[in-house]
């Protein structure tokens, strides 16, 4: 481990404390980066998305948009429909640019490919601020996320000691050229390397981040590998497929199953025990603290150039004490559909 | 067995019903010239309305540079379309194109990769048009085959990650202006006037609408059919060579998943332009005013903030209503 | 016989139709009784095709009155036309060619049996009755694809009966008959005659209108000229009342001599199609191709223009020995084919009327690829006026005109393409009197200038009256060769029948 990664252990720790034990009890989550004052000016701000139909960036949008009610801005958002859809998203942004919105907030779906977008509006005058999945870009005010490294690395913490340092593991890492499925799948091979070197990583995919995809992978890896022993995801929408898959096949149990993020899906089956364990991210904080750096750069205060977002690790042991109001939007709430 | 005798006549004669003056006159205009333009300006005048920004300069300019993808790789389309045929694999040629241009930019510099690029597009163009010239395959078919194929090129090229670490001189063609107009809508704009050309004023373009109107009568006629379908197909490629280009500028970086459902949209602005999916009737000028319908829709929709679901519904309806309009009006010839 | 009506069974009263620039019908004026052949006439674009349709409810008229049996009815679509009895036969029949000729008669109308399904056996049953009493010997599961065209055709008038219609409307039904099959199709309208049926029948064939009609009614310009008595009308009355002035000469034939050699076809020959062909064409001549239909000749045009392939078989043109592999190998050599089927093979109909003409001759008004837009347009209109071709637009589609003159623009077409050698299969067939007139003239102009032309036909006086030499065929062989001289219809016709003499099936009584 190099120092960088023992420094972010430790910070990651920390927030992991704070969001547990430490928290006075009228103290909101996501504090650690605190509200401003509402601002004087109603501002506009836009907000890109790269699809809706994970739960996780449904959590994350009432993040934005109750954020934005109680700071009394406008919330104009767009989601591109999938992450292949790259053109997409940069035309959302250019119609963003066009409607002079104050500031946008950017989850981008591929990495090199929006510097070109995030030049044309910081050159605007709009400030970007990029959360969640990154862009390539240099301009943008912050970077707000969950350290994907760290996810990485705590689902290979939590594969070695469940497999006793020994066995074969498959990788679903996610969407291709995407920030998370990057940086968390290089951590978990990292980490594996290094404390767990009698763990081999037999195969690793790519695919869309949907169930549909997950499952199919991991059918194929279930006839190609019978002596499968876990399965790393990279995001929840794909360890859904994948554990349906390992429910199809019987072996229930015998392959031990980690993820990030919490749907409800995920959250049956990590209370079935079928998922073992999921690297919990907390969108309604990404949410709420993506807009509030808006705001805040908006009124020409400081913004940290980097903002990681506390992390939970959630198991079958820990699922009922878990606080969901940061991790799903409330139950019944749907993003206003224009 | 129906016994109908004169007794059961249907109805009584009545003199035809005389329509209003308005209605009539209404009626005379040249609809199959100003329909498409009327719609189009009606629609610019709703969104301006609702949202002033879309009249802005730099708005005018998004819309052009969105388009301008679709536009060409629509030039391509209507070729097809015309000579009865029809080209689904331009989607995936977007991504084959990214992935091989920028591979080969970053191998051979910023020429190479552009003509490399565009070249890949012709040799895709050209597997397609043997296929269907050479050994018959419908083309339907064959290009289907190739939107597979071509994606899996694009895919296993690239391992499925985007290549990136392009020069920067390379944004200029996506990203960078001719005076106030993107130069991708420069590149559009050019490549109508060359195609509307050759479709209007060549020999090539004659014989495609001849093929298109009545392939056996073509024949018969002289024509070396397998010869300019086989060109027909190399064009398309060139197009979707000439746009993959441009689109790899745009996002700075080669990435195999670009260009999805792209291909049905192109057909979509052949055929909301006028164009008749069985080949022989249609034209540069009518697709180009497909391509703008979509492209105004898709930006002003985004303006007034209508979810792209909605937007997804809206084109389909437009699609249908479109070819049942230039249908309605057919019949009644 | 003329129907004992005391009123006719149709009357159909000042009608009206307009089409975007055209006044197809001037307040038109016709009648039908029962029991009687009717015949209509006209020049192509005279208005008989719309009149036909406007009664079997394709277009609604703009104004008149029709009236059935003296009550005014309105015809809104070919539904009601068919509930008041009238039944149409177009020259592109309506069968469907899959399915059998029981199931095609009773289409929309089949007899159903127990538990909602077809009854099949009482459909044949009935078919087969139907049949009977139309004197034809069809088999009702036969499928209709297989049957000859004229027997698709009778299948289409027994179909009209079966709808009990009172009014059948037969659009130049003799168009692809041979004569055999006309004179059945004579007796099975002898036979509705009987049964009262009222007949409107469409024709270009003038002799055939002396043979079956009781009146005709002339049309010309969309206007109706007159409706008189056949039996005491001659055939230049009528043709004037069409034309509108004399006809002097029917086939106006040059006195050309021949010339060199221009095209040898030696022994060719495709497996069960032709067997070893040969024969020469010269400059300046028309060679008469006669036969029935199946004998074989629009195979042989097809295989000299490269159109199908040949297995054998010699082609020289000019001299040179010629491997022709495609039609537009043939059009480069100077071969130019003008098809049977206009429909299907020669016209582009969404191409305008300029557009196909120029098409087979494009090259010569292109630069480098580019079209000289201005020379194209002259030379068009230069041929669209000498073929009479009636549009007043150029840019028009093919696809609005009138089947004449779609072939008017397509035998245009070939005559501006500069071809020395002309294949004609059937150039007259759909085309009224006075425009066959004007197609021989153009022939002539060919010759003149130094073209040769193969015509098949199966209008016996167009053979005779324009061929320098008549080749007869039968069964994919040439069977027999006559001078202009020497020919007859009947010494055509026996060869055309029964083959060559050494192969003809009739023992003779003595040698030779």
């Amino acid at each position: 481990m190099n120092k960088r990664t023992v420094f972010r252990t430790i910070l990651a720790g920390i927030f992991v404390l704070a969001a547990f034990a430490v928290t006075p009890a009228n103290a909101a989550p996501g504090d650690e980066y605190a509200r401003p004052a509402k601002p004087a000016k109603q501002y506009t701000i836009g907000v890109l998305l790269p699809m809706l139909s994970n739960p996780h960036f449904v959590a994350q949008l009432y993040g934005y948009i109750d954020e934005a009610d109680k700071l009394g801005a406008k919330v104009i958002w767009f989601d591109a429909g999938g992450y292949q859809y790259l053109d997409k998203q940069l035309s959302q942004m250019e119609d963003l640019i066009a409607s002079k919105v104050d500031a946008i907030i950017l989850v981008a779906v591929n990495g090199p490919g929006t510097v070109g977008a995030v030049a044309q509006a910081v050159a605007a005058g709009i400030p970007v601020i990029n959360c969640n999945v990154m862009t390539d870009s240099d301009k943008v005010v912050t970077r707000i996320r969950s350290d994907d490294s760290i996810i990485g690395q705590m689902q290979a913490d939590f594969m070695g000691q469940a497999l006793k340092g020994n066995g074969k593991v498959a990788m679903l890492r996610g969407a291709p050229g995407t920030s998370w499925a990057e940086n968390r799948g290089n951590a978990f091979k990292k980490t594996l390397a290094e404390k767990f070197p009698h763990i081999t990583v037999v195969g690793e995919q790519y695919s869309q981040s949907t169930p549909a995809d997950g499952l199919k992978l991991m059918e194929d890896f279930l006839q190609t590998f019978p002596q499968l022993d876990g399965v790393y995801n990279g995001a929840d929408t794909v360890a859904i497929g994948a554990a349906q898959a390992v429910l199809a096949s019987g072996k229930k149990g015998k392959i031990v199953i980690t993820t990030a993020d919490y749907q409800l899906d995920t959250e049956k089956f990590i209370r079935e025990g079928v998922i073992n364990a999921t690297v919990v991210q907390q969108p309604g904080i990404i949410g709420r603290w993506g807009m509030r750096a808006a705001i805040n750069a908006l009124e020409k205060r400081e913004v940290p150039k980097v903002l990681w977002t506390p992390l939970l690790q959630v198991t079958s042991a820990n699922a009922d004490q878990i606080d969901m109001s940061t991790i799903r939007a409330p139950a019944g709430w749907k993003p206003p559909i224009r | 067995m129906t016994d109908p005798s004169v007794k059961d006549a249907v109805g009584q004669s009545a003199p035809v019903p005389r329509s209003s003056p308005l209605v009539d006159r209404l009626r005379r205009l040249p609809w199959g010239r100003i329909g498409m333009p009327a719609v189009l300006i009606a629609m610019a005048l709703f969104f301006g309305t609702i949202n002033p920004n879309f009249w802005s300069v730099t708005n005018m300019g998004n819309v052009a540079r969105q388009i301008s993808i679709l536009a060409l790789i629509s030039i391509g389309q209507t070729f097809a379309i015309l000579s009865a045929g029809i080209d689904l694999s331009v989607g995936s040629l977007l991504a084959l194109v990214s992935v091989v241009c920028a591979q080969a930019m970053l191998d051979f510099g910023l020429v190479g990769g552009i003509v490399i690029g565009v070249l890949a597009g012709c040799l895709a163009g050209l597997f397609n048009g043997l296929l269907i010239a050479k050994a018959r395959v419908p083309a339907f078919i064959a290009t289907l085959g190739m939107l597979v194929a071509a994606r899996g090129l694009a895919l296993t090229l690239s391992g499925g990650l985007p290549i990136a670490g392009l020069p920067h001189e390379f944004m200029i063609i996506g990203a960078g202006y001719w005076g106030l107009v993107p130069i991708p809508a420069v590149i559009a704009a050019v490549s109508f006037v060359v195609a509307f050309f050759v479709l209007s004023r060549t020999r090539f373009g004659r014989y495609i609408y001849a093929m298109g109107s009545n392939e056996e009568a073509a024949i018969l006629s002289g024509i070396n059919v397998v010869k300019y379908k086989i060109l027909v197909y190399v064009v398309s490629g060139l197009f979707a060579g000439i746009a993959g280009v441009v689109l790899t500028s745009r996002v700075i970086s080669g990435q195999p998943t670009l260009g999805e459902v792209q291909e049905l949209y192109s057909i979509a602005a052949v055929v909301i332009g006028g164009g008749k999916i069985t080949g022989g009737v249609g034209g540069i000028g009518r697709t180009l005013m497909g391509v703008l319908v979509l492209g105004m829709l898709s930006n002003g929709l985004n303006l007034i903030q209508i979810s792209s679901y909605v937007q997804n519904i809206v084109v389909g309806a437009i699609i249908v209503i479109a070819v049942y309009i230039d249908l309605a009006r057919e019949r009644r010839r | 016989m003329n129907g004992e009506q005391s009123q006719p069974f149709l009357q159909m009263r000042g009608i009206v139709k307009r089409f975007p620039g055209v006044l197809a019908l001037s307040g038109v004026n016709f009648d039908a009784r029962l029991g009687e052949v009717h015949v209509l006439l006209g020049e192509n674009g005279a208005g008989k095709s719309t009149l036909i349709k406007v009664l079997s409810g394709v277009y609604p008229p703009d104004a008149g009155e029709i009236l059935f049996g003296g009550r005014p009815v309105t015809i809104r679509n070919p539904h009601d036309a068919q509930l008041l009895g009238v039944s149409t036969i177009y020259q592109e029949l309506n069968l469907v060619p899959e399915m059998t000729v029981a199931e095609n008669i009773f289409l929309g109308q089949e007899p159903m049996g127990r538990f909602g399904t077809v009854d099949r056996k009482q459909q044949v049953r009935q078919t087969r009755d139907l049949l009977a009493s139309l004197h034809l010997q069809i088999d009702p599961q036969a499928v209709v694809k297989r049957l000859g065209i004229a027997q698709q055709q009778m299948v289409e008038i027994a179909k009209a009966l079966s709808f009990n219609s009172r009014l059948i409307i037969m659009d130049e039904p003799t168009a692809v008959l041979t004569t055999h099959e006309i004179e059945r199709l004579f007796a099975t309208i002898a036979e509705l005659k009987q049964r009262n049926v009222a007949i409107i029948y469409i024709s270009h064939r003038l002799d055939e209108v002396k043979v079956l009609g009781d009146r005709a009614t002339v049309l010309r310009d969309g206007a109706w000229v007159g409706t008189v008595p056949v039996a005491s009308t001659s055939v230049d009355q009528l043709v004037r009342m069409m034309v509108g002035r004399d006809l002097k000469d029917k086939f106006p034939k040059l006195a050309i001599a021949p010339g060199e050699e221009i095209l040898r076809v030696e022994n060719l020959s495709r497996k069960r199609v032709l067997h070893d062909i040969s024969f020469q064409l010269r400059r300046g001549e028309i060679l008469g191709i006669a036969g029935l239909v199946g004998a074989g000749r629009t195979e042989l045009a097809r295989a000299i223009f490269g159109a199908d392939e040949r297995d054998s078989g010699r082609i020289t043109v000019q001299g040179q020995t010629v491997d022709i592999k495609s039609p537009a190998h043939a059009i480069r050599k100077g071969i130019a084919l003008l098809p049977e089927d206009r429909k299907r093979h020669g016209v582009l109909a969404h191409l305008s009327i300029k557009h196909n003409i120029t098409l087979s001759a494009l090259s010569d008004f292109t630069h480098s690829g580019v079209i000289n837009l201005q020379q194209e347009h002259t030379h068009a209109k230069e041929y669209a006026a000498s073929m009479r071709i009636a549009s007043p637009d150029l840019n028009r589609w093919v696809y609005y005109l009138s089947g004449g003159n779609q072939q008017k623009v397509v035998i245009a077409k070939w005559l501006s393409s500069q071809a020395d050698i002309f294949l004609f299969d059937e150039p007259t067939r759909g085309i009224d009197v006075a425009a066959k007139v004007e197609v021989y003239q153009l022939m002539g102009e060919l010759l003149k200038r130094g073209a040769a032309i193969m015509m098949i036909s199966s209008e016996l006086p167009e053979i005779l009256g324009m061929s320098d030499r008549i080749l007869v065929m039968r069964g994919g062989r040439i069977c027999g060769e006559f001078t202009r001289a020497e020919a007859t219809e009947e010494n055509i016709l026996d060869r055309a029948l029964r083959g060559a003499p050494e192969h003809s099936d009739v023992t003779n009584g003595g040698v030779e």
